[in-house]
């Protein structure tokens, strides 16, 4: 285990897994596959990385929205996007106060 | 972008943050009240970007939606962790459902952009505004901790 620790740096367990997590880049992670094709203890050990990772993901919630939840929700934020996006129109004298508000040479 | 953009790309997000909302706090209600704060915040704060960018092509558009997704997660985790702390009563019970609540606030921030939101790490960044290193840190300590909690739940159910 020692010598397939060494092939890589960082380790070989460090490297399946940036591998697991989609941080390798391509050729890094080509390699891993090389490796845990061509080895039993690398394939061994990628194995049950993949488990234990599984496992955990069971472990932390990923609640799904109702449909309810989601029509409201989607309801709730088109209100957000008409109070707050409004284009504001501004009449002739607004404009020219905003245009004699505007500073073009300050001392 | 036109308005009209705006509700179909905001439409894609929600599940995954209300999803992640709820693992910020185990409550339905409160968890669709998060979006929507944490949602009215950023159209506040980013108005102009949205009403004047204009996106060219697919590529340009997922850009758009990851930006807006990151700040809508960053708001959330704001005003999450202020929320939080008001309401332990809720942690209480789902801590005794659940180990992932009894982790720290980031932790399962972390765990929950990781592991549900497959976001990668540059995008953790963002959100948590942490470097490189430090999102590794809370990844690899949330990871730990929810793990050997649980494990210790399962001797101890053995040892009963």
């Amino acid at each position: 285990m020692h010598s397939l620790e060494n092939q890589l740096p960082g380790g070989f367990s460090a490297q399946v897994n940036a591998y697991l997590d989609g941080n390798l880049s391509m050729d890094k992670k080509a390699f891993v596959e090389e490796l845990v094709a061509s080895n039993d203890k690398a394939s061994e050990m990628f194995k049950s990385k993949a488990k234990q990772r599984a496992e955990l993901k069971k472990l932390v919630p990923n609640k799904r929205i109702s449909k309810e939840s989601l029509s409201l929700l989607k309801s709730e934020l088109r209100e957000v996007n008409k109070d707050l996006l409004k284009d504001q129109k501004l009449s002739m004298s607004q404009k020219i106060a905003k245009v004699l508000d505007t500073t073009i040479l300050e001392f | 972008m036109k308005k009209s953009e705006i509700a179909p790309l905001i439409d894609s997000l929600i599940p995954g943050l209300y999803s992640f909302g709820y693992g910020l706090i185990p409550d339905e209600l409160q968890a669709e009240q998060l979006v929507v704060d944490a949602y009215s915040v950023f159209i506040l704060r980013e108005k102009e970007f949205i009403l004047n960018y204009e996106h060219n092509g697919p590529k340009q558009r997922s850009r758009v939606r990851k930006y807006i997704q990151n700040q809508i997660l960053a708001d959330m985790l704001d005003l999450g962790s202020k929320r939080a702390s008001q309401l332990q009563g809720l942690f209480r019970t789902a801590m005794q459902q659940n180990h992932f609540y009894s982790l720290e606030f980031n932790q399962r921030a972390a765990l929950c952009m990781k592991e549900n939101l497959t976001l990668s790490t540059s995008d953790m960044q963002e959100v948590f505004a942490l470097k490189k290193h430090q999102v590794c840190e809370l990844i690899h300590h949330a990871r730990n901790r929810l793990v050997h909690r649980s494990h210790s739940n399962e001797v101890e159910g053995l040892n009963a």
